[in-house]
């Protein structure tokens, strides 16, 4: 994909992202505050203002430029770890001017550790890693077995939502939710849940 | 239905900020168009400046404590959400002057996430500055793992001392030592009746049954780990009396400091019945009571309940304590 192709490719993205506000708000209203899909839809809103009409020189350019937006116009825990992803790949892609199957990899791999780097957060402690870390072994998976690009993201997103759904059966460790300990059981989280609905977003709309 | 003085949902933050300063414009200023709360007449050059970001929708919040011998800025985000480190950043380096700089966060994943960011970016720049975490709330981590624990408003008495020798003079090391000391000698339990509704989406959170106490309910009323049924305060505020001084512990003979944070929805008559059930139940623990603060501080909108901190005192910390101080929300002269 060009750079051109993935920046329309990522304003398509968070303007889906901004559609989930009320469902995303009311998984957060659970053991949360509620707000989680207000904050989600300002991050993207604000993401689609900074890409949308300007120029960039590489693909990854355009998802350091999103996680940019992202990170600037929301703080609290979501920004930075969002912002990370996106931005997680910047050096390493850094040359690249066209994304294949292995661009995608790199750069779902180096979101997933970026963003465990900035929350502190492992597998199992009940955040959008979650969804997140499966969905790159998925991808990894597909890929070395010789999938094409929509292929490995389609499985990617299977694997995000299967794993948005088993954080149902974790107690979290992470942000607010860990200090209810076994009260955090039985619902979806909502960052999980987000991050899933990202990749399979991404997905409906890569091509080889 | 909410029933709640507001305009546009995502002007909430913004016209809270003008409007704060507004009512407190000899002692606040908030540049036009920033969430960068700052003190009216800036510290004298050279003294170290304590600084905090941290989330909205518990106002006053630490906006209340900006002033002399208090906090120089408080950089807001949107309501129960920390602003980016980003922004935090830059919300720093526009007062810095080349004082030390104090960067304070209350242990909330959002905050120490972007407090990180806006720290480390003030080290790349080679200002000299130190970070500091504020945590308190016994309900949130066990005995043992304090550095696990939430920040709450016993952050007061941290603010109070560390800004008032950062006043006198004293150097960075100094005033960490002392925000330090304060924050180890400080335990916080808070306790909901109610539940209260998020501003921007209408949504009732953290309800709590009639019959109960949310004990340890937060600052963002998330339901707590422990209920106790609801009877009287002297019954229930003697049980968090316990579990404070059983937690810290403070012992016969200790002088301590009270501070009853109300949530909001408290009124002031109740958290006067509170202070009296505490200096009694203290009193019957032998431990003494040098002075108490009550108020809406760090409130969560419009729920009942309120948080309870003990601060032990020592020479040091008494005299600092009693240095004079003014901001919105405390002053000792």
């Amino acid at each position: 994909m060009t750079t051109q192709e993935i920046q329309q490719m990522m304003l398509s993205v968070a303007e889906e992202m901004t559609r989930h506000t009320e469902m995303l708000c009311e998984l957060d209203s659970y053991i949360g505050d509620g707000d989680h899909g207000i904050t989600i839809e300002r991050g993207f809103k604000a993401v689609m203002e900074q890409i949308d009409g300007k120029s960039f020189e590489t693909p990854v350019s355009v998802f350091v430029a999103a996680g940019d937006a992202f990170m600037n116009t929301t703080g609290g825990a979501i920004g930075p770890l969002m912002g990370s992803f996106f931005r997680g790949a910047r050096k390493k892609l850094a040359e690249a001017r066209e994304w294949g199957a292995e661009e995608f990899e790199v750069f779902l791999s180096s979101g997933l550790r970026q963003i465990k780097l900035v929350g502190e957060a492992n597998e199992g402690d009940r955040t959008l890693v979650d969804a997140l870390s499966p969905a790159v072994d998925a991808y990894s998976k597909a890929r070395a077995e010789g999938a094409a690009l929509d292929e490995c993201m389609k499985k990617a997103a299977d694997a995000a939502e299967a794993g948005a759904q088993a954080t149902k059966n974790m107690i979290a460790k992470k942000g607010r939710a860990k200090f209810l300990g076994e009260k955090s059981l039985g619902y979806v989280d909502a960052g999980a849940t987000s991050m899933s609905l990202l990749i399979r977003t991404m997905s409906n709309l890569v091509h080889s | 239905m909410m029933k709640k003085f507001l305009n546009k949902p995502e002007d909430i933050m913004d016209e809270t900020m003008r409007g704060y300063a507004q009512t407190n414009r000899r002692k606040l200023y908030l540049p036009e168009g920033t969430h960068n709360m700052m003190r009216r007449e800036p510290k004298k050059k050279g003294l170290v400046k304590l600084v905090v970001g941290n989330g909205g929708g518990h106002e006053p919040g630490l906006m209340g404590w900006i002033g002399y011998g208090m906090y120089d800025l408080d950089c807001l985000g949107n309501f129960f959400t920390a602003q980016a480190g980003t922004v935090f950043y830059d919300a720093i380096r526009s007062i810095d002057d080349g004082s030390p700089i104090l960067l304070t966060i209350s242990n909330h994943a959002g905050d120490v996430m972007n407090g990180n960011i806006a720290y480390s970016m003030c080290l790349e720049d080679d200002m000299e500055i130190r970070k500091v975490l504020f945590y308190d709330d016994i309900a949130t981590a066990p005995k043992g793992q304090e550095e696990e624990r939430r920040g709450g408003a016993g952050m007061l008495f941290s603010i109070k001392t560390a800004g008032a020798l950062a006043e006198r003079g004293g150097s960075l090391d100094e005033v960490v030592r002392v925000w330090n000391k304060a924050r180890d000698n400080t335990r916080t339990l808070s306790i909901a009746l109610t539940s209260w509704t998020h501003p921007a989406t209408g949504e009732v959170m953290a309800s709590t049954p009639d019959d109960l106490a949310n004990i340890g309910a937060g600052v963002h009323g998330e339901a707590g780990p422990a209920s106790m049924p609801f009877t009287s305060s002297a019954v229930m505020i003697g049980k968090m009396c316990d579990m404070l001084i059983d937690d810290m512990p403070y012992n016969p003979g200790d002088e301590i400091i009270v501070l009853i944070n109300g949530m909001g929805a408290t009124s002031m008559m109740e958290m006067s019945v509170v202070a009296q059930d505490v200096d009694k139940h203290v009193a019957s623990r032998g431990i003494k009571v040098y002075d108490s603060v009550a108020g809406n501080f760090v409130t969560t909108q419009e729920m009942a309940g309120l948080s309870l901190s003990f601060l032990k005192l020592d020479d040091e910390l008494k005299e600092l304590w009693n240095d004079p101080c003014s901001s919105p929300a405390y002053t000792n002269r």
